[in-house]
């Protein structure tokens, strides 16, 4: 009996095979998009977790605000469920290329992915993470050089200031193209940079990296996976870590202070030695000045003896020569007299006498006379000699006192230097004194408040980090969730076509096999024999076709998405596998809608008994179609196609699902071109009518300098101040960008604040307001008037009043004034941004980045290149939906037109036979096609906006708005699309009508 | 010369390797306005004759021809046109398109060809007038049979082939259908083939045609129709 059934069935699916594979068709479009798209979010997760289980990935990053010692690894290592645990060092540091983190490499975690060259072995030698987005930082035996403009203490952590690339690699640390927050630069990690660890010139280290014991087993981004990774990692915390970190702290510290004190002791000691040695010298030149100033005082007083003495010498020998003079005067006088008497005598004898007479007379008397003058001469030679010695004498006493006081005046100037000496000696002794006891001070107040510091040391922060984390495993883990959201809408859609298919192909069955169910009916078979007869044809087909569809749908689509994702990330090698739930689920689903589908189209014929069936089935009536009654259209419309509208008319079943079907493929296109419409139209919105400016210049500093030379460089330029933060609503929070312009006034030269549906213009000049993003407007459900929460830089939240919504694509921006700005978080805005207007973006680009304090020119266009490049991976998705949408497309108007040239055999044959033209033939069919493709095409149009309009909406990502509109070419080519497929089906359709024989029209009806 | 002529026309199917002889050396003439009856049991191949000479299907040997035209040497497109220019059917199971009225099913034959005649005439000629906008299932079978009367000769056609014209209708119908087609023959001038299992009906022809297994037994020419309403089955 069962093999007999079996014979029958296969038989039956021989001769039918169109209509088996339509039906196997249809559900392994459904069943095999439904598995395939839900296996999908599986397939990118297992992939993540074999890339981190091949790579030995981390599971638990540490890091502690006191760095880590190698003697952490025992308490890290002795906690619970610690597999494996390695310490890295790692700082971000700014290099030509940009921001790039400088790590150490580190052994069984962590494991670098190498594609060109090798590891660093020796010192100076580095292996760089390859950049899909932006271009490799440099090439293998290119040097990168640490930036001068990199901070002196990020500097001196290293030994080696120049590396040598000698690999290529892809580290597991960073799966995505973003590779998340820098400490440096513009904030954004652009580059990571891996270097032998006695490259680095410190003695801690900053992070610790650990695996879990048993986490390898468990796949990522699981509940178990988490449960065991955070409770592994309050092991961590609880490890006595941070206290032992302490204790090692504080002992060092203790040590290092201690040995400062001992230091500072010898010190204080060698000062002391050293200012009582110069105290000596000072008082033995005192000592010495004393004296001198003794011999000086001596010296005078010897001096004034000696001038003294010579006085009185001086004086006795002056009046012992005037008595001499006044002997020799009188002598003289008495001479002279004698002389006179002789004289006058010697005339009175000469004149009595005569002179020979006096002569002899005068002889005696004038002997006598000539030896008193000889006296007197001698007395006078006497005199003159003794006045001579005297003078003589008196002279060299004179010059001796003279020698004296110059001797003691020489002495008295030499004592003076050396008191002048002495004093500055002093001086400079009591203030190095001084100075040097304050020093003293000082050093005893600084190991005062170091030992008060240790004491004070408290338990280290230690940050515990997880998977969770870090940027591009979650990233990845939510593009994942992404795609899962879509696989919910589309399969259904597949899945309502599929039972519509397979309703008209069951009917169709039924209904041309009524003699043969009216003949075993009226042989003896039971209702139920029959019906499972065509319950297992369709569920053989529906199986053959579901099977299919699983081993298919389960590695094309997961492999088109994945694909689509590698150009966003870096993972090796996709991991198949079978979401089994999801496969049974779709499986019993598509056999149980078959089933279902199956039953209800043989019981009409089934409730009819034997005789009934045995006679020919009424052919459907013909009815007037509702145009009719509009006589005046009904008479100008041309005989075909009245008999278009009166078919088209009559099945119904055939008409709904033709243009559901149709309606499908139409809105998938619509849906899939859309996307790229609104991801590519966002680009030139955003940075041509949105954000009108050329550069955007990256302040380190606001300074005066670089503001000149700016607006050298520039036709105009507006100052920003633009900071990351958080902003919520009452019921959600979002990251969001603040805006701060300068001037408020000419703002609106530079953004084109507007509301995108009203197309009004915003402004934002009251204090206490801002205008928001479209985006953060409708995530945090925000309307004009509402209270938007910014979080400010010390963490706490400010509330605003939302004054407009500007139409926004990229960044989550609050536009604020700078009065509001500075009244709400009370501090006024530090500009860190330039938005410059300019002809030659290249020159001036160039001339502003030569300022010191210019971190770096960003060119619009340039940020434009590097968007496109990302949503060039959306490509593959798109082309997943046309194809998808072809399938569909086909699938149902094959079956249709099928089924429709199969229930009209008779009719088609008829019109051959009264002559009509091949092509007159087809058109007879084909019109029917032709409307009912343009109303599922209009239709689809129309339904495809909602569904574009559902998948941005989840495929967008939360800094981003993709632009809602569809291009009207995407409409049209839509719709120039769906007419194709049509045109083709149709085409393949006209060699069967060309093969139905006219001699059918003479066949009895059965 | 003869209207219709068939000269040892020869069909043979071929189906995978079996080989069957539907007709064999076939020949039989008809003149012009003759009401021929082509008679024979079930498989005889009066179909088969039929179709070659409506244009439905080619010859595998001898010649057919129809009107001075050599039909067995036409083309597929020159077929269709002969179909549509000098052929009428009328089918066992009327054939008419169920979605049509009987006025619109008319039109559908009247509207690709060159001189049709008037739908509405055509439908009053077969005596159906007031039924225009019925559908075929409004209509009983005899009614249905005339308006794929109406729809053979609103193409005006040289030929009208009827197969099995009253296989599916009762007695009295059948015989005002027969009488409707004889009249036609008469009153038009219509040259009309009736292909027919029933040699009752071999009276009322100007020439009557027996096939049997696949050959011609024999062709009568009666100078003498009897009227249809005197015959009896």
């Amino acid at each position: 009996m069962v093999m007999k059934y079996l014979k029958l069935i296969l038989r039956e699916i021989k001769s039918s095979k169109a209509r088996f594979l339509s039906i196997a068709a249809m559900f392994a479009l459904g069943v095999g998009f439904y598995s395939g798209l839900g296996s999908t979010m599986p397939v990118m997760k297992k992939s993540m977790d074999r890339y981190a289980d091949d790579y030995n990935l981390y599971d638990i990053e540490l890091v502690s605000e006191y760095g880590f010692d190698s003697s952490d690894a025992d308490s890290i290592l002795s906690a619970d469920g610690v597999k494996n645990a390695v310490f890295s060092k790692s700082v971000d540091m700014l290099v030509n290329e940009g921001a790039a983190r400088f790590m150490s490499v580190t052994d069984d975690i962590n494991m670098m992915r190498v594609l060109e060259g090798r590891m660093p072995q020796n010192s100076g030698e580095c292996i760089i993470g390859r950049n899909k987005m932006n271009g490799n930082i440099a090439q293998i035996g290119d040097t990168i050089t640490l930036s001068a403009d990199n901070s002196q203490d990020n500097l001196d952590m290293f030994k080696v200031k120049d590396f040598t690339v000698v690999g290529i690699a892809e580290s597991p640390m960073f799966p995505s193209v973003q590779r998340g927050a820098a400490q440096v630069g513009q904030g954004v990690l652009q580059h990571y940079v891996y270097i032998n660890e006695s490259d680095f010139d410190t003695d801690y280290y900053t992070e610790a990296y650990i695996q879990v014991q048993g986490a390898k087993e468990l796949q990522l981004y699981t509940q178990e996976y988490s449960e065991l990774v955070s409770s592994v990692s309050n092991a961590v915390e609880n490890s006595g870590i941070a206290q032992q970190q302490l204790d090692r702290v504080k002992s060092d510290s203790q040590s290092e202070l201690d040995d400062a004190k001992a230091e500072y002791e010898e010190n204080k000691q060698l000062a002391y030695d050293e200012l009582d040695k110069a105290k000596a010298e000072l008082d033995s030149a005192a000592a010495e000045l004393s004296d001198a100033k003794a011999s000086i005082s001596d010296g005078e007083k010897q001096l004034a003896n000696g001038t003294a003495e010579y006085q009185t010498k001086k004086a006795e020998a002056e009046q012992l020569l005037a008595q001499s003079q006044a002997v020799f005067d009188e002598n003289t006088e008495k001479y002279n007299a004698a002389l006179a008497e002789f004289n006058t005598m010697y005339q009175y004898l000469a004149d009595t006498y005569g002179k020979p007479a006096a002569d002899i007379q005068t002889a005696a008397a004038k002997a006598e006379l000539e030896s008193a003058k000889e006296e007197l001469e001698r007395g006078k030679t006497e005199l003159e000699a003794a006045k001579n010695q005297t003078q003589e004498q008196l002279d060299a006493a004179a010059a001796e006192i003279e020698n004296n006081r110059a001797l003691l005046e020489n002495a008295k100037n030499e004592y003076d230097r050396g008191l002048a000496e002495y004093n500055e000696g002093l001086e400079k002794y009591n203030s190095e004194r001084q100075s040097a006891l304050d020093e003293l001070d000082e050093a005893e107040k600084e190991i005062a408040d170091a030992q008060a510091e240790i004491d004070e040391l408290s338990l280290p922060e230690i940050y515990v980090f997880t998977l969770d984390d870090n940027y591009g495993v979650n990233a990845f883990s939510q593009d994942a969730e992404r795609v899962n959201n879509i696989a919910k809408v589309f399969p259904i859609l597949f899945f309502v076509v599929a039972a519509l298919v397979c309703l008209t192909t069951m009917t169709r069955m039924v209904d041309e096999q009524r003699t043969k169910i009216g003949t075993l009916s009226a042989l003896g078979y039971g209702t139920a024999a029959i019906a499972l007869h065509y319950l297992i044809y369709s569920c053989v087909a529906a199986f053959a076709g579901g099977i299919f569809g699983i081993a298919l749908g389960n590695i094309v689509i997961p492999l088109v998405i994945f694909n689509t994702y590698t150009i966003l990330y870096s993972l090796p090698s996709i991991v198949f596998g079978i979401d089994a739930i999801k496969a049974l689920g779709a499986f019993a689903a598509a056999l149980l809608l078959t089933a279902a589908v199956t039953l209800w189209a043989a019981t009409d014929s089934l409730k009819s008994c034997a005789a009934q069936l045995m006679r020919p089935a009424a052919p459907k009536n013909g009815k007037k179609v509702i145009l009719e009654r509009v006589g005046f259209i009904w008479r100008r419309l041309s005989f075909t196609t009245k008999v278009t509208c009166r078919n088209i008319l009559r099945y119904k079943k055939r008409f709904f699902m033709t243009v559901l079907g149709i309606a499908g493929c139409c809105s998938l296109l619509v849906t899939g071109f859309g996307l790229k419409d609104s991801i590519s139209g966002m680009l030139p919105v955003q940075y041509g009518e949105i954000e009108n400016f050329d550069l955007t210049v990256y302040l380190l500093e606001d300074t005066q300098d670089v503001r000149d030379c700016i607006e050298q460089n520039s036709d105009s330029c507006m100052f920003v101040q633009n900071t990351g933060s958080d902003a919520k609503s009452s019921s959600k929070s979002l990251e969001c960008t603040l805006l701060i312009p300068q001037s408020s006034s000419d703002f609106s030269e530079f953004i084109d604040l507007h509301n995108r549906k009203t197309g009004q213009k915003l402004d934002f000049l009251q204090t206490g307001e801002a205008v928001i993003a479209e985006k953060l407007s409708a995530k945090l459900g925000l309307g004009v008037g509402d209270m938007i929460s910014v979080k400010s830089s010390d963490g706490a939240y400010v509330d605003l009043t939302v004054s407009g919504i500007a139409e926004n694509y990229i960044y989550n921006y609050v536009y604020m004034s700078a009065q509001t700005y500075e009244s709400v978080f009370g501090q006024p805005p530090e500009y860190n941004q330039v938005f410059v207007k300019t002809t030659d973006p290249a020159a001036a680009g160039d001339n502003i980045s030569l300022n010191e304090n210019v971190a770096s020119v960003m060119n619009t266009e340039d940020m434009m290149t590097s968007f496109d490049d990302i949503f060039d991976s959306l490509n593959g998705v798109v082309l997943l939906l046309i194809i998808s949408a072809c399938l569909l497309n086909f699938v149902v108007l094959y079956n249709l037109t099928n089924i429709n040239i199969g229930e009209r055999v008779r009719e088609i044959a008829t019109i051959k036979v009264l002559g009509f033209y091949p092509l007159e033939t087809d058109s007879y069919i084909y019109r029917e096609n032709v409307v009912l493709t343009a109303v599922g095409t209009a239709l689809g149009l129309w339904l495809g906006i909602y569904m574009h309009d559902f998948v941005i909406k989840t495929a967008e990502l939360d800094m981003i708005m993709f632009t809602r509109s569809i291009n009207i070419e995407s409409y049209i080519f839509s719709a120039l699309l769906t007419f194709v497929f049509s045109a083709f089906v149709n085409l393949f359709m006209h060699f069967k009508l060309s093969d139905i024989s006219m001699t059918e029209s003479l066949k009895s009806i059965e | 010369m003869d209207f219709i002529e068939f000269d040892k026309v020869t069909k043979i199917y071929q189906s995978g390797q079996t080989e069957c002889i539907a007709a064999k050396d076939v020949s039989f003439n008809v003149q012009k306005g003759e009401l021929c009856v082509i008679v024979g049991a079930s498989g005889a191949g009066k179909t088969t004759i039929l179709n070659m000479l409506g244009g439905m299907d080619t010859v595998t040997d001898g010649t057919i021809t129809v009107d001075g035209q050599t039909v067995s040497g036409f083309s597929k497109k020159q077929l269709t046109a002969y179909r549509r220019y000098d052929v009428g059917f009328v089918f066992q199971f009327y054939n008419l398109v169920q979605n049509l009225t009987a006025k619109e099913n008319v039109e559908l034959a009247s509207q690709i060809c060159k001189n049709p005649k008037d739908a509405a005439e055509m439908l009053e000629l077969v005596g159906l007038d007031g039924k225009e906008n019925s559908f075929p299932s409004q209509l009983s079978g005899g009614e249905q049979q005339r308006v794929a009367i109406a729809r053979a000769l609103a193409k005006s056609p040289k030929l009208l082939l009827c197969d099995e014209p009253t296989g599916a209708l009762d007695y009295k119908t059948g015989k005002a259908i027969l009488r409707l087609l004889y009249d036609t023959c008469k009153n038009e001038g219509m040259t009309v083939i009736i292909i027919t299992h029933n040699s009752a009906l071999k009276p009322m022809a100007d020439r009557v045609i027996t096939v049997k297994s696949g050959q011609i037994e024999s062709m009568t020419v009666n100078s003498t129709p009897m009227p249809i309403e005197e015959i009896e089955w």
